[in-house]
């Protein structure tokens, strides 16, 4: 392969890198694979050329060759169930949001339950709610075996609010933010 | 005091994840923060089902004010409503003639007219610009949040559209409605640039991911659906909910998408 053509064949593969649809996940498009596939078996082919010559090798026994036919199916994003948290509230969920820029990731649900819970991804325990209307104090009782703590409670009727971290604890207006700061620093994990 | 008497119908992010809002079914609309999670302010009364979907307007700094977008529900119209300074700074009311002239109202004058104007949901384009809301009668409207004026309005659905989403690039509008499927329509023009179907019922929740070219639904036949906008199709589906899908929503990397519905149950997806 001339020395032209082969700076060509680089300078594809990296536009089409740059063109790549889903930036912030793994994926890579199947221009990609083919072009970079392709390449390297005009290179083989050609034997003399570049630095480092190489013997023929059939395209289909390449590192990351993937038949046009199966491409969309290895290419498309894919979504993989995490966790499913049976019960996270007393009645129909209504909506669900991220909370943007939020390490560990937080997710906010509202319910017909009169509720808005705040959870962060944690591996060790869950927290549930069992809130006392009005100005009253928020009791807060702790699972295990789930995916989810609870890391805070909106559900704004008494502005009480608190988190968990492993066991029954009992929060107020006046320890709300001292708990949530001590969650946030017990908590592993991306989310 | 606030609340969320009768359910919280709608959930909004400020997009620096600084602030979030909840409407409750009595068009009681509340704003806390995320860090300390105090109250702001007392809130917005509205009269019940004034209040339906709430979005925040971008906010590329800090010093920027904090406002809140809402669909107007019974009183058609959407507000933009200043947190901090307790007062709506805008609204923008939608035409009865541009409505009919798009194809909404019915077809026994103006009794009817009103039955189907109920505004449903709000979006606001990720560069501040446009503001959209979609009603029961089917139709998209989008508005320049600068001017007020009504950019465009779309009729590419035949039923109620219960939720809007813009694209990252704000181009476009990704709907979801009764009628069963997808909508994508140009912003600026009202121009339909795709459907998608699929779901056996209702949608009624879209969430565009942040790279711009897949849309994850839930729709009332139970199913989360990943719709790839290139090509136009479903790409997969799950069906792990057992009752409908109320909403979805895609974390800000786009790693994660949630769902939440009737069951009760959540949903958190790795995406890959």
């Amino acid at each position: 392969m001339p020395q032209g053509e082969q700076r060509q064949s680089a300078e594809t593969i990296t536009e089409t890198e740059r063109e790549s649809p889903y930036p912030h996940t793994h994926t890579i498009c199947a221009n990609t694979i083919r072009t970079r596939a392709c390449a390297a078996v005009s290179s083989s082919q050609s034997g003399r050329t570049g630095r480092f010559p190489r013997p023929f090798v059939r395209a289909s026994l390449l590192p990351g060759f993937v038949h046009s036919k199966w491409s969309k199916y290895l290419f498309t994003m894919r979504l993989q169930l995490l966790h499913k948290l049976d019960n996270a509230h007393e009645d129909s969920i209504w909506s669900v949001a991220f909370v943007p820029g939020a390490f560990p990731a937080l997710l906010a649900t509202g319910a017909v339950d009169e509720t808005v819970q705040v959870r962060c991804r944690d591996t060790r325990s869950v927290g549930r709610f069992r809130p006392t209307r009005g100005y009253a104090r928020t009791y807060v009782r702790t699972r295990t075996h789930s995916c989810f703590a609870l890391y805070a409670h909106a559900g704004l009727e008494g502005r009480g609010r608190g988190c968990v971290d492993g066991r029954d604890v009992c929060v107020s207006d006046a320890g709300a933010y001292d708990d949530v700061g001590e969650l946030g620093r017990g908590i592993a994990g991306d989310g | 005091m606030t609340s969320v008497s009768l359910g919280a119908v709608s959930l909004a992010m400020d997009s620096r994840g600084e602030y979030a809002a909840v409407n409750s079914l009595d068009s009681h609309v509340s704003v806390w923060r995320n860090d300390t999670f105090g109250i702001v302010g007392e809130g917005l009364k509205l009269s019940p089902s004034a209040c339906w979907g709430l979005a925040f307007v971008p906010r590329l700094q800090a010093s920027d004010p904090l406002l809140l977008a809402m669909a107007g529900g019974s009183e058609n119209v959407l507000r933009i409503w200043d947190v901090m300074e307790g007062s709506v700074v805008s609204t923008f009311a939608l035409d009865v003639g541009a409505e009919k002239a798009a194809g909404g109202g019915g077809n026994d004058g103006a009794a009817s007219g009103r039955r189907e104007a109920f505004m449903l949901s709000v979006a606001v384009s990720p560069d501040g610009k446009y503001i959209a809301g979609s009603g029961m009668n089917g139709t998209i409207s989008v508005f320049d949040v600068g001017t007020g004026e009504l950019v465009s309005q779309s009729k590419l659905h035949s039923k109620p559209v219960r939720c809007v989403t813009f694209t990252p690039d704000s181009k476009y509008v990704v709907s979801g409605s009764d009628d069963t499927h997808i909508g994508v329509v140009e912003a600026l023009t009202g121009k339909t640039i795709q459907v998608m179907s699929g779901h056996e019922s209702w949608v009624l929740g879209v969430a565009v991911h942040p790279g711009g070219h897949v849309v994850a639904s839930g729709g009332s036949d139970g199913k989360v659906k990943l719709w790839d906008m290139d090509t136009n199709k479903c790409v997969q589906t799950v069906s792990e909910h057992t009752d409908q899908v109320w909403s979805v929503s895609w974390s800000a990397d786009g790693k994660r998408l949630a769902s939440g519905g009737d069951d009760r149950t959540v949903l958190l997806m790795a995406a890959m």
